[in-house]
């Protein structure tokens, strides 16, 4: 019993590590901070495995913990929502140097979103998750999360069009 | 179709989020309307970039991730060091004992004679011959020669360096008196 429990667990790590590191990394910008909440996440994970419903994604499951450990995990740092969401912002709003590259520039457009919307654009495209994976994790409307990201990927791009402008 | 309407579905097709048949439709679409393509390629074009801006940060740092080793027991492992003590272990022993001190030494007793020289007696008489006591130091001396003396050697302590200073000393003395 506890071999197929340990088993199971193994396998879903290997599944989805990848995608939860690169999510944390996305919301702290540190490779290290990010294995931090990683592992929190799938302690977390680990001590609450049999508390999820079967009939629901175990991936949406988890990545609502890795959720839950981001927002604990910078509030204990003394950086709550909003402290985080400034820092972002201002990390993003520094003069861009001329070499900066493309990538960076979408980095910081990227950071220079909103809370929600960024969240989402972290879910798609850093954690890899599908629509519906991600309607599952925030619980709302797959609607809502097409939406959302349409707005996140136009704000982007408007971002770059006035960082290519000014340059 | 509206703008928006074609700036998700062109989302939708970058993210692989749109089934075969409705990618087959809006290609069509796309192809038959310039003013749509104007509006999708953009919003094509941020989909892939937003996701190689990502994959550039988070790609090499998450590569580094090895899975963890769940622990196990590793039997024949263990075997192996046990065997490798208990060898360490049996030639220590055996090393030990070879180069351990006997266990009850015991003083042993030499004798040492000291032969008189060939000559020792010509020898003597020549150089004591002319004194007045001749013949009574000269027949000192030659006991004195031949004399057996004893010399206990001990296990556990040699004489020091002053006591055989010492008795080199009384030996000399000795001669000189005779």
């Amino acid at each position: 019993m506890a071999r197929t429990f340990q088993t199971e667990f193994d396998q879903f790590w290997r599944q989805t590590c990848g995608k939860v590191r690169a999510y944390m990394f996305c919301a702290s910008n540190s490779a290290s901070d990010a294995d931090d909440l990683a592992q929190e996440c799938y302690l977390r994970a680990f001590r609450n495995w049999d508390r999820f419903d079967e009939r629901g994604s175990r991936q949406a499951w988890l990545f609502a913990i890795a959720r839950n450990t981001q927002t604990d995990w910078f509030r204990k740092r003394g950086r709550d929502a909003r402290v985080l969401e400034r820092s972002l912002v201002e990390r993003a709003s520094e003069a861009s140097p001329p070499e900066l590259d493309d990538a960076e520039a979408l980095w910081r457009a990227i950071g220079r979103l909103t809370a929600e919307h960024r969240e989402i654009v972290h879910l798609r495209f850093g954690a890899d998750l599908s629509y519906d994976e991600i309607a599952r994790t925030l619980n709302v409307p797959v609607g809502t999360v097409r939406s959302r990201l349409h707005r996140a990927l136009k704000a982007i791009r408007e971002q770059m069009e006035e960082v290519r402008n000014e340059t | 179709m509206k703008r928006e309407t074609i700036e998700r579905l062109a989302m939708d097709r970058a993210l692989g989020e749109l089934n075969e048949d409705a990618a087959t439709l809006f290609e069509t679409y796309l192809a038959e309307h310039a003013e749509a393509r104007q509006w999708a390629e953009p919003m094509t074009q941020t989909c892939i970039r937003t996701r190689q801006a990502i994959a550039q940060k988070t790609q090499p740092s998450s590569a580094q991730l090895a899975p963890p080793k769940p622990f196990r027991v590793d039997w024949s492992a263990l075997a192996r060091w046990a065997a490798v003590i208990a060898v360490a272990a049996i030639l220590g022993a055996a090393i030990g004992r070879r180069s351990a001190p006997s266990p009850t030494p015991e003083p042993e007793t030499v004798i040492v004679r000291t032969v008189p020289r060939q000559a020792g007696a010509e020898g003597w008489r020549r150089v004591l011959g002319e004194t007045e006591e001749g013949f009574w130091q000269t027949k000192a001396v030659a006991m004195l020669q031949s004399q057996p003396r004893e010399v206990q050697r001990s296990t556990e302590s040699g004489p020091s360096l002053w006591d055989r200073y010492r008795q080199f000393r009384k030996e000399r003395s000795r001669e000189k008196v005779y």
